[in-house]
């Protein structure tokens, strides 16, 4: 995109899809995911006046990934709602996909949602959104020896966790 | 800092995958793996979990959000924009701004549905509609040549119904 600050609407038309994909990821359901997207959006519209034109995905995945943990810190201390890591949560179907399932969609999704907060959202903001180690660092706030420890461990429990739903390969 | 310098630890191994080493870790990392048969079987883990993640399909909103977002975020509060520490006039938590939100389109739904039968159901003024009729038989009793069809058509006084 040209250096020109993008408006919110064309933030939400060309990358409407991207962050859908990384509230959903990260969510775990669509309806969730819906709720994040918008609240994003508005935050984007509040914030365009000082966004720097640079890596916009990057500047979105962290505003998303803001108004996810937002919420979870919210209802950690209001319970009321089940959260993405609440083990007996059920999930709904997953909203339609353009691509042909790999198979293990669902188990994958699962295993992500089983992920404790702090390692789904590194793994998410690397694997989904491929932000760089960096990015996520700025992202969460925390330093990257972190970020790298925390993808890394997340993608053992993840690989964890599809091994005992007995997928062996993705 | 090169990474040389520290310990090689198998949490490098996703940093490797993702190729956030520099030149000579990654060397090293290499060497190691060549040598240790469990840091081969970590990678082969990691690498799986990677792909499965990376393999995830491209999902699509519901039919209708995206027309929904525009509607709500364009509609949000210009004076709760302006300002990034001002909350916004919707509800914060995701919850309540679902109802709210809900509550907004259903508010919507309904005011179209009262306009549309208030338009239906309203009776309208009748007297603005010319009787045909009356204007036709008007013309050929004040026409100069009630026999000329193209002055019968012509208009020669206030049409019927009328005042003025």
């Amino acid at each position: 995109m040209a250096d020109r600050v993008p408006t919110w609407e064309e933030v939400a038309r060309d990358h409407g899809r991207f962050l859908y994909n990384v509230a959903y990821r990260l969510a775990g359901n669509d309806d969730d995911a819906q709720d994040l997207v918008q609240e994003t959006l508005i935050r984007v519209r509040r914030g365009l006046e000082r966004y720097e034109p640079g890596s916009l995905e990057g500047w979105l995945a962290r505003i998303v990934t803001n108004v996810f943990l937002d919420e979870v810190r919210r209802r950690k201390r209001r319970p009321t709602d089940a959260l993405p890591d609440d083990p007996g949560r059920v999930l709904p179907p997953a909203p339609a996909a353009d691509e042909i399932p790999t198979g293990f969609s669902d188990e994958v999704q699962r295993a992500l949602g089983e992920l404790p907060d702090d390692f789904r959202v590194p793994v998410v903001l690397c694997d989904v959104s491929d932000l760089s180690y960096e990015q996520i660092a700025e992202a969460t706030g925390v330093p990257i020896g972190t970020v790298r420890s925390r993808i890394h461990r997340g993608r053992r429990l993840l690989r964890a966790s599809l091994l005992a739903d007995g997928v062996s390969g993705p | 800092m090169s990474e040389q310098a520290h310990e090689l630890v198998p949490e490098m191994l996703s940093a490797y995958l993702d190729d956030e080493l520099d030149a000579s870790t990654r060397d090293a990392v290499e060497a190691r793996l060549a040598a240790s048969p469990e840091w081969r079987a970590e990678l082969a883990e990691v690498r799986a979990a990677r792909e499965a993640v990376r393999g995830l399909p491209s999902l699509q909103a519901p039919d209708g959000f995206w027309d929904r977002v525009f509607t709500t975020v364009g509609a949000a509060d210009d004076a709760s924009l302006d300002d990034a520490d001002t909350p916004p006039a919707a509800p914060t938590s995701l919850p309540a701004r679902r109802s709210w939100r809900r509550a907004s389109w259903l508010a919507v739904a309904a005011a179209i549905v009262i306009g549309v039968v208030a338009v239906i159901a309203v009776p309208h003024r009748s007297s603005v509609t010319p009787n045909v009729t009356a204007v036709v038989a008007q013309h050929g009793a004040q026409g100069s040549d009630a026999g000329d069809p193209v002055t019968m058509l012509a208009p020669v006084g206030p049409l019927a119904g009328f005042r003025r």
